[in-house]
Order: structure tokens, then C-alpha cells, then sequence
């Protein structure tokens, strides 16, 4: 990979989002994701070879944040960071000149305000590759039902952080699967378990973001 | 031996007829006594009569004053919603940023009604439980300035804004002192200090933000002649040693933590873990032989230095005769 789309993923890696910010303390007052992403697609570097260098980032940060190397606060950075670079591809998304592996639904189910599981797997799978459509938290089963019908072939997911809304989670499954019997769903969230998934009908459950993506990539690839 | 006898013989390592059962219940309290979960929260008679009548129907060895995070942080000014039959939830009047944060008051527990109502519920279970473990509570450091900022805003703030972040736990940890003193005073044997979002940020910024202050607040707990309990959910293995190390008499452990035997030799005499049987997979869901084996595997990894109790809170759905299987559990455990 070029230097500058190393550079790139390395700012993703450590979060370092813009030459203005003091994170991380030995990457100070050196450019951040946001300066590097554009100053590549001022060179003239394709959108799809930015984008692959904020997934290598990505990938780094889902390996270190596995083997408990970082944390929660460092995951936010990085999230950060590619938010700020991915801010300059959005034009080349929308264009078609860059394409997305899939799209993905998330939100928590009703009834549920704890975003910060499902912040971190959605700015996970965003920075894989996958347009994310955030429906944010206490997420009604017609919301998901109506933002699935506007993107066919979307997978959703849905986090529940508390025993007493996954009974909710149970629902949104059944009013997707009344509409929608062959729609992919994927649950997550720190009461909810393999068992849990199957017992409800849902097609895939990860307790953390990287199985997400993995998932996400075999049914892209 | 009655919950209080118990609890505090085990607690000095002396001889106990059973190891004390100390299970989280908060929604699971309500249910059980027919109060809904407002009322449960903002109504101290009916909490403490729900506990007391759970401590009683299964030989329970506490009482606490627990039901959720927000006393505290109302008395700083947040704005918290009390749902009939659902958990509080903060509505508004968070910190906007980390700047701000730093300017916060310490506030004195007696002018806040929901501080005021668990000085309250200490009272009542003097007269009416005293036969009883009685636990209050405080919110620790990190949880406490998540509560306020939020957990996004206050994750990324212990990078970015360090300096303002240490002057806010400052002053939170001065009101939690307060407020420890006040709960001692008026008769609670233990105090238990929640700080649940360490488990998400790592050992680093756990000795950078949260340990000495933990510390302050059991050393606190221990002046006032109480004893401390540090309750952490999720996997603590990371800062468990740091955990120890603040010296709280009572160092709960979750399901996610793989097992407790590599840091039961840590303990001081004086110290004992709480834990850790997960409350879905295991005393919600699973079969009572699974209950009964949970109990004996954590017990033993714990080298008999364990109260029982689960990972975190019993869940509302638990049916009452897996509670009645978790206490059978707990009578003769084989170390």
C-alpha cells in the first residue's frame, strides 16, 4: 500500500482523527484521518483503495480490541477517525464511483437506550466496508420493518443491553419475520446468547463486533 | 446464625454455618412483591418492604438500598424519568462537555430527595431488618462521570480531556465520601461503590482515573466503620488485581471473568469475593443440577473465600424456584 494510505490506516489504528486533536499524545500536531483522507483523493487515489485502507485500519483495531489490547475509549477514537475520513468518500458513495459491500440496519430494540455496544459494532462494520443506516436506540419493530423495505437485501441487527428488553428483541424478530421470512437479523448484546438467538428465531449472533463483520463478509462474498 | 451474623463472621474469616447468599435483586425484588418499578425506586417503604419480604421468602442474608444509578446523579442535575414498569432513564440536564464537567458542585446528599430516600431506607431497615446484612450504596468515580456525560462522550473524554476529567471525579468522589458517611451513620454495614464502566476501559485508564479513587472511597467506608464492597460487571480480569488491591472487604466478580482462581490467592484474609454464576445463562435458564454445579465450581476456584451470589443482578424473568434452587445451592459447598 501506498505511504499515504498507510499513514491513513495507521491514523484509523491509533485514532488519530484530525491534526487538531491531542490523541494520540505521540501523534501530535501530525496530520489525522481527515487531513490524510483528502489530501488522497487530491492526489488522485481511487475512493475504493481509501476505502481499503480504512478497513485494514479497521481490521487492526477489531484484532487489538479482541485480544484486549485496547479498550472501548481507544475503539471511539478510531471510530472518530474513520467517521472524519469516511466524511470525504461520501460524495464517491453517493456517485457510485465507490461501492459499499452491503448495507446494514442496527439499532437497540424498543424499549432500550444503551447505544455504546451498538456505537461500536456499527462504526465497526462501517469502517469494514458496509453502509450502516443507524436507527439509534428504543427502535420500534415498524421502524425496522419500514427501513427494510426501502433497502432490499439489507441485513439487520439489533443490540439489546438489558435482560428486560430482549423480551422486545424476541418481538421485533417476529413482526420482521411476518413481513419478511427470509430477511437476515443479527442480535447482539451483553445479556444475549447463543441459545438466545436460536431460541428466537434470529440467524446470527456475535459477542462481539468482529463476528459481525465476518459473518457480513461471507454473505457479501 | 441470622443474614447479619453470618455475613459478618464470614466476613472476619471466622466459622460460619454457610457461606452468605447475597444475589442482586432489584427488579426481580419488585416483581416478586407486586410493586411496580416507580414506586420501587422513588418510594422507600416500598423497597425496603420488597426486599425485606424477598430476604424472608428466600432466605436472602442482605438488604440493599439498590435499584439504579441515578440518585446521584440527579442530585448534580440530571433530569431522570421514572417509567411505571421499566428501568429510570436519564431525559436531559447531562454534562454538554468535558469543560463544563469540571466546574460541577460537590452537593450535599441531605438536600436531594433521592439521596435523602436511601438515608431513608437505611433507617427502615434498621427497625425493621436489622436481624440482616444492610448495604448501601454509592456510585464510584467512572460511573458516575459516565451517568453524567454519557458513555460515548465520557469514553472519549478520559483521552482527550484528562485534566478536566480528573477534576470532575474529584469532586464526585468528595460527594460519594459524603454521602458514605451519612449512610454509616444512620446504620448500614457495608457500602457498596458501583463503578460498572471499568470493565470497558482498560487497565491503563483504570489506574489513571479510577483505582485511587476507589481506593479513597473504601478507606472512606473503613473510617466510618463500615464494611466495602467494589462492585464491577463485565470482565474485570484485567483490573482485578487492582480491584484487590483497593482493599474492599468484598470484591464482586462476574460471569465474564473465566474463573477466580488465579486471583484468589490475591485476597487478603480479610477479603472475599462475590460471584459469579451468570444471571441468564445460569440462573435464569438453566437446570437446577447446572445451578448447584455453577455454585460448587465458582466456590471451590475461589478457594471457599466467596460469597454467593451472581455475576449481576437476577434477572425479573428468574423464576422463584430457580431462586430457591440458587439458595440450596449455597448450603454446603464443597471447597
Amino acid at each position: 500500500m501506498e505511504e499515504i494510505l498507510n499513514n491513513l490506516a495507521r491514523c484509523i489504528e491509533f485514532g488519530k482523527t484530525d491534526k487538531a486533536s491531542a490523541w494520540p499524545p505521540d501523534m501530535k500536531e501530525q496530520d489525522g484521518a481527515d487531513e490524510i483522507a483528502l489530501r488522497a483523493l487530491e492526489e488522485g487515489h481511487p475512493p475504493d483503495r481509501i476505502l481499503e485502507a480504512l478497513i485494514t485500519g479497521m481490521e487492526a483495531v477489531g484484532r487489538k480490541f479482541s485480544e484486549n489490547k485496547i479498550f472501548v475509549p481507544q475503539m471511539l477514537m478510531s471510530a472518530k477517525a474513520m467517521k472524519a475520513a469516511m466524511a470525504h468518500l461520501k460524495p464517491a458513495f453517493e456517485s457510485g464511483t465507490a461501492r459499499r459491500k452491503g448495507t446494514f440496519v442496527i439499532g437497540t430494540v424498543q424499549g432500550d437506550l444503551h447505544d455504546i455496544g451498538k456505537n461500536i459494532v456499527a462504526m465497526y462494520i462501517e469502517g469494514n466496508g458496509y453502509e450502516v443506516v443507524d436507527l439509534g436506540v428504543d427502535v420500534k419493530p415498524e421502524q425496522f420493518l419500514a427501513e427494510i423495505g426501502k433497502r432490499p437485501g439489507c441485513v439487520v441487527g439489533m443490540s439489546a443491553l438489558l435482560t428486560t428488553t430482549m423480551i422486545n428483541m424476541k418481538r421485533t424478530v417476529e413482526v420482521i419475520r411476518d413481513a419478511y421470512p427470509d430477511q437476515v437479523i443479527c442480535v447482539g448484546g451483553a445479556p444475549v446468547t447463543e441459545k438466545f438467538c436460536r431460541d428466537i428465531n434470529a440467524d446470527f449472533y456475535s459477542p462481539g463486533p468482529q463476528g459481525a463483520v465476518t459473518f457480513l463478509n461471507k454473505l457479501a462474498s | 446464625m441470622n443474614g447479619y451474623q453470618r455475613s459478618i463472621a464470614f466476613l472476619k474469616n471466622g466459622t460460619v454455618d454457610r457461606p452468605p447468599f447475597h444475589p442482586i435483586i432489584m427488579r426481580w425484588a419488585a416483581r416478586h412483591a407486586g410493586t411496580s418499578y416507580r414506586e420501587f425506586c422513588l418510594n422507600p417503604e416500598a423497597k425496603c418492604d420488597a426486599m425485606i419480604r424477598c430476604a424472608r421468602d428466600f432466605d436472602l442474608d442482605w438488604v440493599t438500598v439498590m435499584s439504579d444509578p441515578w440518585a446521584e446523579a440527579s442530585a448534580f442535575g440530571v433530569d431522570v424519568a421514572y417509567p411505571e414498569n421499566d428501568l429510570p432513564v436519564d431525559t436531559g440536564g447531562h454534562l454538554p462537555d468535558a469543560t463544563s464537567a469540571a466546574l460541577l458542585k460537590p452537593f450535599d446528599p441531605t438536600e436531594h430527595p433521592r439521596c435523602r430516600n436511601r438515608l431513608t431506607e437505611i433507617d427502615i431497615y434498621r427497625k425493621k431488618a436489622a436481624d440482616y446484612f444492610i448495604v448501601g450504596w454509592v456510585e464510584g468515580p467512572v460511573a458516575e462521570y459516565v451517568d453524567l456525560r454519557g458513555a460515548s462522550e465520557a469514553s472519549l473524554d478520559l483521552l482527550m480531556e484528562p485534566d478536566h476529567v480528573q477534576q470532575t471525579m474529584d469532586v464526585i468522589t468528595e460527594s460519594a465520601l459524603r454521602f458514605i458517611r451519612l449512610q454509616v451513620e444512620r446504620g448500614a454495614h457495608c457500602i457498596g461503590i458501583g463503578d460498572a464502566f471499568c470493565s470497558q476501559i482498560g487497565p491503563d485508564l483504570y489506574r489513571q482515573f479510577a483505582f485511587e479513587r476507589q481506593k479513597m472511597l473504601v478507606d472512606g467506608i473503613h473510617a466510618a466503620g463500615a464494611f466495602a464492597k467494589l462492585h464491577i460487571c463485565g470482565n474485570t480480569s484485567a483490573i482485578l488485581p487492582d480491584m484487590i488491591a483497593t482493599g474492599a472487604d468484598i470484591v464482586d466478580i462476574d460471569h465474564l471473568v473465566p474463573s477466580m482462581s488465579a486471583f484468589a490467592a490475591m485476597l487478603a484474609p480479610s477479603q472475599v469475593f462475590s460471584g459469579k454464576a451468570d444471571p441468564v445463562s445460569v440462573i435464569q435458564d438453566a437446570s437446577p443440577e447446572k445451578i448447584h454445579q455453577t455454585v460448587m465450581r465458582d466456590y471451590r476456584d475461589a478457594g471457599g473465600r466467596c460469597i454467593i451470589s451472581a455475576g449481576c443482578e437476577i434477572t425479573p424473568d428468574t423464576h422463584p424456584d430457580n431462586m430457591r434452587v440458587f439458595r440450596k445451592a449455597a448450603e454446603v459447598p464443597e471447597t
